[in-house]
């Protein structure tokens, strides 16, 4: 009863503005932004003005992590979890029928499918990680190499740009170093196997073109030819860092301010020599690879394939700045997320307790504004 | 009802404050201070001041408001950050019609980090729930047009789940 009166003093949807304003960035996950601001047009018409801000975020969403969470006669159900507190994020778990592989890129949720030894069936469900996206499937993958009929496996699965913004790329590469390239709406995919296999550590789509970096921090760009073959285009961008071993691990990532960087990881050096991190510059005709010493505030998620970067002010609490997040494998069946920290140089270590893990992807929250 | 809540040391010097509903209040200057506004209220008025009106915030408020101000005086050391952090997150544990007013006093009264504490705390109430449940959690009523939440609904199924 007494609640009941006290109630009716309140008057939410007329919150000024400029609370309203400190709430929205605090509503972390999109889910709970578009549930806001369908709650009242006072509240509908404050998450409007961030709404500008929110479509700039979503390729450096805050991701979430997905994990199998059962497996049932060729159906697997991925899970997606708020990481940092290893609890279910609301968002319904996702079936995957006959899966081999799963990532994410550009927000979208890939997974492959092996029909048999020699074919690959790429399906890409953008923006939605439920059922109720509109998948869409390319044509099959045949073989890496035709007339080879050893099964290759996918190593990572690459697109130019978000599905929902309009025609994309799409690039397959397999752990022998073959690729497969498409344009959306084309039939067919063009394989090539490349002599300079070791360029394919990463691959990302960077402003009209295909950079691959090696583990020793050498970077390559592709071409793809008008006889539709996959091709290195001229010399090396980047030769190889002297006087450095292979990484355990390297990737490219696009920064939130737009930059390229370049991350080498060595899983078994000193924390201080575990990370290198280098941005790379083109300017004057003239690449070059610049020593760097943190993230300029963005936090970096590494897991299977695609890597997401987030400014980490945008996300207080979840993330710290300048750290990188890296789901690895200790020993079989024995997960970790490690953060690494650039500015104090320190390393946290989390356990992943999960039955099925064999592979931890970073996802996106889908998204449609 | 009483008049002053603040049984505060005898050495600190007091400051009074009114509420909009004329209860008088006796509160420790240093806690007052937490508000900006409070402040630079008293800094106008120098030591001449008798009673500092605050016509925005009801008795009932002001008490909630400087229960935490008292609390957050002294700068806390490493030791009692834990222990204020569970204090805090008591404090902010109130219902909707309170934290609601307690929220536009801190906003009058400019008291940044309360503000981020209760802004903080609508947003938790917020997560995870359907716009019914937040309608009911708050005691907001739907004013969309079901045509409007339909389309709402329409752009964002997945949300909706």
């Amino acid at each position: 009863m007494e609640k009941r009166r006290l109630a009716s003093a309140s008057n939410w949807p007329g919150l000024p503005e400029d609370l309203l304003d400190s709430i929205i960035p605090r509503l972390v996950y999109i889910s709970d932004y578009i549930r806001f601001s369908a709650v009242c047009k006072s509240w509908n018409s404050v998450a409007l003005k961030h709404k500008q801000k929110r479509e700039r975020l979503t390729n450096h969403q805050y991701p979430l992590l997905l994990l199998i969470s059962s497996r049932i006669e060729g159906c697997t159900s991925v899970s997606p979890y708020v990481f940092n507190f290893m609890t279910k994020s609301g968002i319904q778990d996702i079936q995957l029928h006959r899966f081999f592989w799963y990532g994410r890129c550009r927000g979208c949720l890939i997974y492959i499918r092996q029909a048999c030894y020699e074919f690959f069936d790429v399906r890409i469900m953008p923006k939605h990680i439920d059922d109720f996206g509109t998948p869409i499937d390319l044509p099959r993958l045949c073989c890496f190499r035709p007339g080879h009929t050893r099964p290759d496996k996918v190593k990572s699965v690459v697109l130019s740009r978000d599905p929902c913004f309009g025609s994309f790329d799409v690039l397959i590469t397999s752990y022998s170093c073959y690729a497969a390239h498409m344009k959306f709406d084309s039939k067919n995919w063009t394989c090539s196997g490349l002599g300079r296999s070791d360029y394919f550590a990463s691959l990302v789509f960077y402003k009209d073109h295909i950079l691959g970096a090696s583990n020793r921090g050498g970077v390559l760009s592709l071409d793809v030819n008008i006889d539709h073959s996959l091709v290195p285009k001229g010399e090396k961008i980047l030769p190889d860092l002297e006087h450095v071993r292979d990484s355990s691990g390297c990737f490219l990532v696009e920064a939130t301010n737009g930059d390229l960087l370049m991350v080498l990881w060595y899983h078994d050096f000193d924390i201080h020599e575990r990370y290198k991190l280098y941005k790379l510059l083109y300017s004057n005709g003239q690449h070059e690879r610049i020593p760097i010493a943190n993230l300029s505030g963005d936090s970096i998620f590494w897991g299977i394939n695609h890597p997401v970067s987030v400014l980490a002010s945008d996300y207080p609490g979840l993330c710290r700045p300048n750290s990188i997040y890296l789901i690895c494998q200790r020993q079989p069946s024995d997960y970790i997320c490690e953060e690494f920290n650039f500015e104090d140089r320190s390393m946290r270590e989390d356990e992943i307790d999960e039955p099925y893990l064999t592979s931890a992807s970073w996802i996106v929250p889908p998204i449609k504004l | 009802m009483a008049s002053s809540t603040s049984g505060s040391s005898s050495s600190s010097k007091v400051v009074k404050i009114r509420s909009s509903d004329n209860e008088n209040f006796e509160v420790e200057e240093a806690a007052a201070a937490r508000s900006e506004t409070i402040k630079k209220l008293l800094e106008d008025v120098g030591d001449d001041a008798d009673v500092i009106p605050l016509p925005n915030v009801d008795a009932k408020t002001l008490v909630k408001v400087m229960e935490w101000c008292k609390k957050h005086m002294d700068d806390v050391d490493e030791l009692n950050k834990e222990e204020m952090k569970t204090w805090d997150a008591e404090f902010v544990d109130m219902d909707q019609s309170c934290l609601y007013n307690v929220l536009l006093a801190a906003n009058f009264l400019n008291i940044k980090e309360l503000l981020d504490q209760l802004t903080q705390k609508v947003a938790d109430m917020i997560k995870g729930k359907s716009p019914e449940e937040i309608r009911a959690t708050f005691n907001i009523k739907n004013d969309f047009t079901p045509e409007e939440e339909a389309e709402i609904r329409k752009q964002n199924a997945w949300a909706f789940e």
